[in-house]
């Protein structure tokens, strides 16, 4: 390594650890383009649009942002669109599961791999339901009812490859059980083959869960998570670890920036995002959507999505979806 | 009986014999419920099925329909149209969207369908600046704009 | 109690602020209907963050005004140059656009706005009036149900055509179609042939631009050198007594199906047009009229897509369970301005809930007010001559399919559709049947399978759940029925 490049890395250095400096220096130009893969509505969607929303009325970022839905394609639309522009400097991807697990399904080479970590937004925990007037009262309950009748307790959930069906996939490696998983082509169909009573258990986020819970409709089994949430309805619901089975599965949506991004642009880029993460608004939001931000930028985004990687590509690949 | 009725179901035949392979590695059946291969088959089925009935209703001259032949300028016609639109979505992403639009509706009604310069003129005008100002920049679509650098 | 809560959500949404927000909503959802590619769903994600300043409700009144506005957006371009404003709009496409190759665009689309109007308003009534229990209806319909529903609609299209093999090879293609990209149960690539626009599948969008839009001018360019234009007289515009004695129940039908369909998750407005369209042909008395032009199919299938449009709103208001992509939209719009969506919204959050619904009575009201007028201008646009349309039509159709996913892969799935649909018309294969099939295969091969898994590989679930059941009857009747007369047909005729 020649002097000139330690120079560089010294420089990159400096910009990482004294941001504020880089910053100026490295504001992008004009208007910034976030691209996500899902549909308006979507919560990648929602999640980029409240924080882009949060960055420009705070002028956090003075750059008009908007927000592209380049849907189609399990997100590839989106992602093929970034990884076509190297090195811009107007661009952002939204990371969310369906950019990890495309390509492990299609057997196309990995875009996390190629995207320059920029940082972890939000993460969202989730909790398994079974019907209100269904006999399981536990998680041990429901576990020993696969037991011991295999594949007869049916769980209902999003796509197939989606996180409800690896989180599934997950329960029955970590409790050595068989379950029978039944995909929908959304979470809200999912939701109600669930309330429609046909089926014993259901994932859902907090939010989605606190209500059906609140309303009576369900009971919460277990929650996915490290430790319990405070809020009063689902304060005793405990973890699948206090229950024996350690099952932690966090849904997680992050940002990363084309490849060959300017390094000093992207810890601009995550100086910012990070700084409107500490938002009121930005608490405000999640404590409405109960979901929480384990904030990681750059290089520690950067090993956040390639561990999540590794999980997804073990996952799909006990359930058979991983292409060689 | 004239041969070229029995294209519908030639194409059909294909078809079905396409998914029928294209499918080959699939399951047909997976425990307790069809798989990704129980459709296509019984499609491609139903598809070759169809397509033998209609042969023989083409061979027996039963078939109902007569189909007429097309004048040999109006299929030149819509040929150059087709032929049009193809280099349009080629050079979309390299000259934009809006003046891809305006050359292609220049050459379709000046070359194609040989109408007089200025009433031409005056669509294309009106149909270029209409989708610019309302899917661009009313809508804030982002259609592929100039980028000859490309 | 209720009556109470309206008046109460009327006082809301009676403020000079509120009033302009929804007739601007009601406004830009009549306009991005009408732009093929860019539904309500999508109009309304583009212009959300526009209504971060704005109060809540406001917002969501203008919102939820996008959402059905689009319903009698979309008519527009359907019926004047058959490119489908958006999904639920095919339906009205095959025959309005008839009508108004005949001249009678403006009774098309007055039709069209009325019956909007009316099954839009009556919807509304039940979002008021039964929420709680439709919700709970919404509920009982599951995989078992879907599956039949889809049935009934793939036995029905069937028989639209000129011979029945012709249009039963149209619907396999559609069904074919619906094959492409991904199995959609298990998520395992199926026919992509390794081309990344494929992944999800070919969606509807493209297909029916392609296949109704662009494949009409081309036929329309070979015709001769000098396409006719339509002759349309100014008494022409108007409806005759008769066409609206024609018309009366086929709205009534047509809304109530729409509000059954709409309400369920799983299905959506362009499900609900397509089986209101095919239930009015089975009552009708003059059935060879459909896909002619006849104006009571336009009625059925306008009054349900709106009507649907508006059922949706009942799961996401009682349940938080969005029942179409525009409802999805709108739950996200509440999230975005502080609202958590859930079945206690009614109750946590009832003068936005109230407000909202006396805001599509309202929405409703001056949706037909720009209509009524429109219908004839619009249909005077067909005056000019048909070789100067042609280029913008399909410069239209290319822009919308752009939009609809802002790749270019999905022109060129376009331009493909464009050409197999002019094929279609050479060799006389009807396409409604095509587009119809693609609309339900998903729906088809998704649910039997969801059943199976329900059921462990059992059948009896069809027999065991009443609606099933009821739904199962309801088939083998129709089969019978196309049986029987087909064969008296053969006694009559020798």
């Amino acid at each position: 390594m020649n002097s000139r490049n330690m120079a560089l890395m010294g420089g990159a250095f400096l910009a990482l650890t004294f941001g504020a400096v880089a910053q100026d220096a490295k504001a992008p130009t004009g208007p910034i383009e976030i691209t996500v893969g899902a549909g308006a509505g979507g919560s990648p969607d929602v999640i980029v649009r409240t924080i882009s929303k949060i960055m420009n009325e705070n002028k956090i970022v003075e750059n008009p942002i908007v927000v592209q839905n380049r849907t189609g394609g399990g997100h590839s639309n989106a992602y093929n669109y970034v990884l076509g522009k190297p090195g811009d400097q107007n661009t952002l991807l939204t990371l969310a599961s369906p950019v990890f697990t495309t390509p492990i399904v299609q057997g196309t080479p990995s875009v996390i791999d190629q995207t320059v970590p920029i940082a972890t937004l939000v993460q969202s925990e989730l909790v398994l339901l079974t019907p209100a007037n269904s006999p399981y009262k536990t998680l041990q309950d429901f576990i020993a009812a696969a037991k011991e009748n295999p594949g007869r307790i049916r769980i209902a959930g999003g796509a197939s490859g989606g996180n409800d069906h690896l989180v599934t996939a997950l329960l029955e490696q970590k409790a050595g059980i068989k379950l029978t998983y039944v995909p929908h082509e959304s979470g809200g169909a999912a939701r109600a083959t669930f309330l429609g009573g046909n089926v014993e258990g259901h994932f859902g986020t907090l939010s989605e869960g606190l209500a059906v819970i609140q309303s009576g409709d369900a009971r919460g089994l277990a929650i996915l998570s490290e430790k319990r949430r405070p809020e009063d309805v689902i304060k005793d619901v405990p973890t699948a670890k206090e229950q024996g089975v350690d099952v932690v599965y966090l849904q997680f949506w992050g940002i990363g920036g084309p490849p060959k991004m300017d390094p000093a642009l992207a810890a601009w880029w995550a100086d910012k995002f990070k700084q409107a993460t500490e938002t009121p608004e930005w608490k405000e939001y999640l404590t409405k959507t109960m979901q929480i931000t384990e904030f990681h930028g750059l290089d520690d985004a950067g090993t956040y999505f390639k561990r999540e990687q590794d999980t997804f590509r073990e996952l799909l690949t006990s359930v058979g979806l991983a292409k060689k | 009986m004239r041969m070229i009725n029995a294209v519908p179901a030639v194409f059909m035949i294909g078809l079905s014999a396409m998914i029928l392979l294209g499918t080959s590695d699939l399951p047909y059946w997976v425990e307790t419920t069809p798989g990704a291969r129980f459709f296509p088959v019984w499609l491609a089925g139903i598809g070759l099925f169809l397509s033998a009935l209609f042969l023989v209703q083409v061979v027996r001259g039963t078939d109902p329909v007569v189909l007429e032949a097309p004048e040999r300028a109006s299929v030149v016609r819509v040929l150059l149209t087709v032929v049009g639109l193809v280099c349009l979505a080629i050079i979309v992403p390299h000259v934009g969207m809006v003046f891809g639009s305006a050359v292609f509706m220049s050459y379709l009604l000046l070359f194609v369908l040989r109408q007089r310069f200025l009433p031409s003129l005056l669509t294309v005008v009106v149909v270029a600046v209409g989708i610019e100002l309302i899917f661009v920049r009313w809508l804030g679509v982002s259609l592929p704009g100039f980028a000859l650098t490309l | 109690m209720v009556l109470d809560m309206l008046m109460q959500g009327f006082a809301t949404c009676f403020t000079l602020e509120n009033l302009s927000f929804i007739f601007l909503g009601v406004l830009i959802g009549q306009i991005v209907g009408a732009l093929p590619g860019v539904g309500p769903a999508a109009g309304m994600a583009l212009l959300l963050p526009l209504t971060f300043g704005l109060e809540p409700v406001t917002a969501i009144m203008m919102l939820a005004g996008i959402m059905y506005g689009g319903q009698y957006g979309g008519t527009l371009t359907s019926v004047l140059i058959n490119v489908p404003g958006e999904a639920s709009s095919v339906m009205t496409a095959i025959d309005g656009h008839q009508m108004a190759r005949a001249g009678r665009a403006g009774a098309a689309l007055s039709i069209a706005a009325i019956g909007s109007f009316l099954a839009g308003i009556s919807a509304c009534l039940a979002v008021a009036f039964v929420t709680p229990l439709l919700s709970g209806f919404a509920l009982r319909f599951n995989a078992p149900e879907y599956f039949l529903l889809g049935v009934l609609g793939l036995v029905a299209a069937a028989s639209l055509g000129s011979s029945p093999i012709r249009a039963l090879i149209a619907a396999v293609l559609g069904l074919m179609i619906g094959l492409v990209g991904t199995d959609p149960l298990t998520g395992a690539p199926r026919l992509n042939f390794d081309m990344p626009a494929l992944y999800e599948g070919i969606d509807f969008i493209p297909v029916a631009i392609g296949v109704f839009g662009i494949a009409e001018v081309l036929s329309s360019l070979e015709r001769s050198d000098e396409v006719a234009p339509i002759r349309t007289r100014l008494r022409d515009m108007w409806l005759t007594s008769e066409e609206w004695a024609q018309s009366r129940l086929a709205i009534a039908r047509g809304g109530l199906i729409g509000l059954f369909v709409g309400i369920m998750p799983g299905a959506g407005a362009s499900v609900a047009s397509l089986l209101a369209y095919l239930n009015e042909r089975k009552f009708s008395r003059h059935p060879e009229r459909f896909g002619k032009g006849a104006i009571d199919g336009v009625a059925a299938a306008e009054a349900a897509n709106n009507s649907a449009a508006h059922g949706a709103l009942i799961p996401m208001l009682a349940l938080g369970i969005p029942g179409s992509g525009s409802t999805a939209v709108l739950l996200a719009a509440l999230i975005l301005h502080g609202i958590q969506p859930g079945p206690r919204l009614m109750t946590t959050e009832a003068t936005l809930v109230w407000g909202l619904i006396a805001s599509m009575f309202v929405g409703n009201v001056f949706l037909l007010i720009i209509n009524l007028p429109l219908a004839p201008a619009f249909a005077a646009l067909l005056r000019v001559r048909y070789v100067y349309l042609a280029p913008g039509i399909l410069v239209l159709s290319l822009v919308g399919a752009y939009a609809a996913t802002l790749d270019m892969g999905t022109v060129w799935m376009c331009l493909f559709f464009g050409v197999l649909g002019w094929l279609m018309i050479r060799f006389e294969i009807p396409r409604p049947p095509l587009v119809l099939a693609l609309v339900l295969a998903q729906l088809v091969e998704m649910s039997v399978r969801q059943t199976l898994l329900l059921s462990f590989g059992s059948l009896d679930i069809f027999i065991q759940r009443p609606i099933s059941l009821a739904l199962l009857l309801l088939i083998g009747a129709m089969i019978a029925m196309t049986i029987v007369n087909t064969i008296r047909r053969r006694r009559v005729a020798p």
